[in-house]
C-alpha cells in the first residue's frame, strides 16, 4: 500500500550550507505489516515519517500510497487539500510532543479527533474515554488540560488522538520514549491489535524490545547501509 | 466527499495600492524592481499594500494569513469585507452566481447584501466591530435586521443563544460592550458576527491585546464554531503560536506578496523561503 521511489530530503540552511539526511531511499509497506527504522541519533529518521507525513516537502522522489479516497497518490505531489483528507482519514503520525489547543480538556481534544466523522460530541466522547481507559489515562484526569500531564501521559495522549482514528497507516515517531514498562504493554497490544485489523505501520523506536515485537522489517539507516 | 472540490472564495490577480502609482511602479513583475524600496516606489512614493495575491477557500477550512505589520493582510481582509476598493483583482464566491461574477465588480448593494448574508467579520479593535454604546444584544440585533430578520421575539432568541455560545451571560445582554473587558468584547464581536449565520468567517488579529487566559478561551471557541458550524474561516495574524493551534494550510505575506503557502505544519517545521525562516525562528 505504500511504494517509496528515490527520496531525498535536503535541507538549505543558512549560508548556503545543506543538510541531506535522506538519499535515494526505496522500500515498500504492505497492509498488516510494519517497518521499523534504524540508526544513530540525527540520521533522519523523524525525516522519513515527516517526509510521509508531508510535513517536511521531498526535494526529489515519489511516495506512492493506495489511498481509500483517491487511489494511487503520490504524497510527494498531492495537493494541500488532498493531503488533509488523507489525514484526517487515513494517515496519522503521533509525534514525541503533544501540540494542543489550551483550556481543553484531555478527553475532549481526544474525541475532537473524530469530529469530521461523528458530527455527535457525545458519541466520539464514548470512544475517546474506551481509547484513554485502555491506554492506562486515570479516569480522574479526563477532564483536565494536558499541559500539566507528566511526558508520558501526554505522550499517550497523543497517541490516543491518532489510534482512536484507526489509521490505515500510522507513523510512530519514539511512541513509548517516556512510557515505563506497564504502560509500554499497554500500547504495545493496542498497537498489535491495529496490525492485525489491517494498519500498516513505519515506526522509530527507542528501545529494541517494543521494535522487536511490533516490527516485521528493519529498514537501517546507518550510513553506507542506507537502502533496504 | 468528491474527488473534486471547488472552492467556497477565490482571490485573482489581487493589487492595493495607496497613492497614485506611476509608471515606474505600475509594470508589476516578481523580479526585484529597482524603482522600489521594498512595497514601496521610489518615484512616486506609492506604497502597493498588495500585490498579486491569489488563493482559494475551501469548505470547513481554516486559512491561516501570517505576516509582520505592513505585510498587507489587514488590507487583504479589509477587501474581502468590502471596506476597501481593491486597485486591481476578481473575488469569487461559490454561493453567488455559482462562484463566476467577479463581485469586486457588483454594485455597491449587492456588496451590501453579500456583507450581511454571506460574510461575517471580526476586526482586530472592537470599537471598529461594535457600537459601543448600543447593548450587546442590541449589536447582534443588528445583524440580524441587516439579513433580514424581523421577528423581535426571535431576534432576541438568537442573541440569547448567541451570547451563550461565547460564554457572555444572557443577564449582561442589555449592558454596552463599553462596559466589558477586551476579551468579552471580541466574544460580544465574534457573536455579531456569526449572528447571520455566514458560510465564510474573517478574523483579523483576534487575540491581539488578550490577556494569555482570554486568549486560549477565544482560541477553543473559534475551533468549536468551526466543528460544529463547519463555518469556513481565513485567520489574520503574526502570532504563529495561533496561527499552528486553529489552521490547516497558510499563506505567508512579505511586503504585499504571498512568498510561500502550504500545510501549516509544513511551514513550520520545514519554511522554504528566507522570510517564513525568520519568523519560524522567531518564535518564543
Amino acid at each position: 500500500m505504500l511504494k517509496v521511489e528515490g527520496l531525498y530530503k535536503r535541507f538549505s540552511i543558512s549560508n548556503g550550507k545543506t543538510i541531506a539526511p535522506i538519499q535515494d531511499l526505496h522500500f515498500s509497506l504492505e497492509p498488516s505489516t510494519s517497518i521499523g527504522i534504524a540508526g544513530p541519533s540525527g540520521i533522519g529518521k523523524s525525516s522519513i515519517l515527516k517526509c510521509l507525513h508531508r510535513t517536511y516537502l521531498c526535494t526529489q522522489g515519489n511516495i506512492w500510497y493506495d489511498s481509500m479516497l483517491y487511489g494511487w497518490i503520490n504524497l510527494a505531489e498531492a495537493s494541500e487539500r488532498q493531503i488533509i483528507e488523507i489525514r484526517t482519514y487515513e494517515v496519522s503520525y503521533v509525534s514525541q510532543f503533544l501540540r494542543v489547543i489550551p483550556r481543553v480538556s484531555c478527553l475532549d481534544i481526544v474525541a475532537g479527533e473524530l469530529f469530521p466523522m461523528i458530527e455527535n460530541m457525545e458519541a466520539a466522547r464514548i470512544q475517546a474515554k474506551d481509547i484513554l481507559q485502555r491506554l492506562g489515562i486515570p479516569e480522574k484526569l479526563w477532564t483536565l488540560y494536558p499541559a500539566t500531564f507528566s511526558g508520558g501521559e501526554k505522550q499517550r495522549i497523543n497517541l490516543a488522538k491518532s489510534l482512536i482514528k484507526k489509521p490505515r497507516l500510522l507513523l510512530l515517531d519514539e511512541p513509548t520514549a517516556s512510557l515505563d514498562e506497564n504502560m509500554k504493554e499497554k500500547v504495545v497490544e493496542l498497537l498489535l491489535e491495529m496490525k492485525k485489523e489491517g494498519t500498516a505501520m513505519i515506526g522509530v523506536f527507542h528501545d529494541w524490545e517494543t521494535m522487536d515485537v511490533i516490527v516485521d522489517h528493519v529498514l537501517d539507516m546507518t550510513p553506507s547501509t542506507a537502502s533496504q | 466527499m468528491s474527488l473534486v472540490e471547488s472552492p467556497l472564495l477565490s482571490i485573482r490577480n489581487f493589487y492595493k495600492k495607496y497613492g497614485d502609482g506611476c509608471l515606474f511602479c505600475t509594470t508589476d513583475s516578481e523580479s526585484e524592481n529597482p524603482y522600489m524600496d521594498g512595497n514601496r516606489c521610489l518615484e512616486c512614493g506609492t506604497v502597493w499594500a498588495c500585490r498579486n495575491l491569489n488563493f482559494d477557500l475551501y469548505q470547513g477550512e481554516i486559512l491561516g494569513i501570517v505576516g509582520e505589520s505592513g505585510s498587507g493582510k489587514s488590507t487583504l481582509v479589509k477587501s474581502l469585507f468590502f471596506n476597501e476598493e481593491p486597485t486591481y483583482g476578481e473575488m469569487y464566491l461559490a454561493s453567488y452566481r455559482d462562484g463566476e461574477q467577479n463581485v469586486f465588480d457588483c454594485s455597491h448593494q449587492t456588496k451590501r447584501y453579500l456583507q450581511n448574508h454571506e460574510l461575517g467579520m471580526v476586526d482586530q479593535n472592537p470599537y471598529h466591530g461594535l457600537r459601543m454604546d448600543y447593548s450587546s444584544g442590541g449589536n447582534i440585533a443588528e445583524k440580524l435586521i441587516a439579513a433580514d430578520y424581523s421577528h423581535v421575539g426571535q431576534m432576541v432568541e438568537r442573541a440569547e443563544e448567541l451570547l451563550e455560545k461565547v460564554e457572555i451571560p444572557v443577564a449582561r445582554m442589555n449592558e454596552p460592550p463599553r462596559k466589558f473587558s477586551g476579551g468579552m468584547q471580541q466574544r460580544v464581536q465574534i457573536s455579531k458576527a456569526l449572528a447571520n449565520r455566514p458560510p465564510l468567517l474573517l478574523l483579523g488579529e483576534i487575540t491581539t491585546g488578550l490577556d494569555l487566559s482570554v486568549q486560549a478561551r477565544v482560541l477553543d471557541l473559534i475551533r468549536t464554531i468551526q466543528q460544529e458550524l463547519k463555518v469556513s474561516m481565513i485567520v489574520i495574524s503574526h502570532d504563529l503560536g495561533v496561527i499552528r493551534m486553529l489552521t490547516d494550510r497558510t499563506l505567508v505575506l512579505n511586503q504585499g506578496r504571498i512568498v510561500e503557502n502550504g500545510l501549516t505544519d509544513q511551514i513550520m517545521e520545514d519554511p522554504q523561503h528566507a522570510y517564513t525562516q525568520l519568523l519560524v525562528h522567531s518564535l518564543l
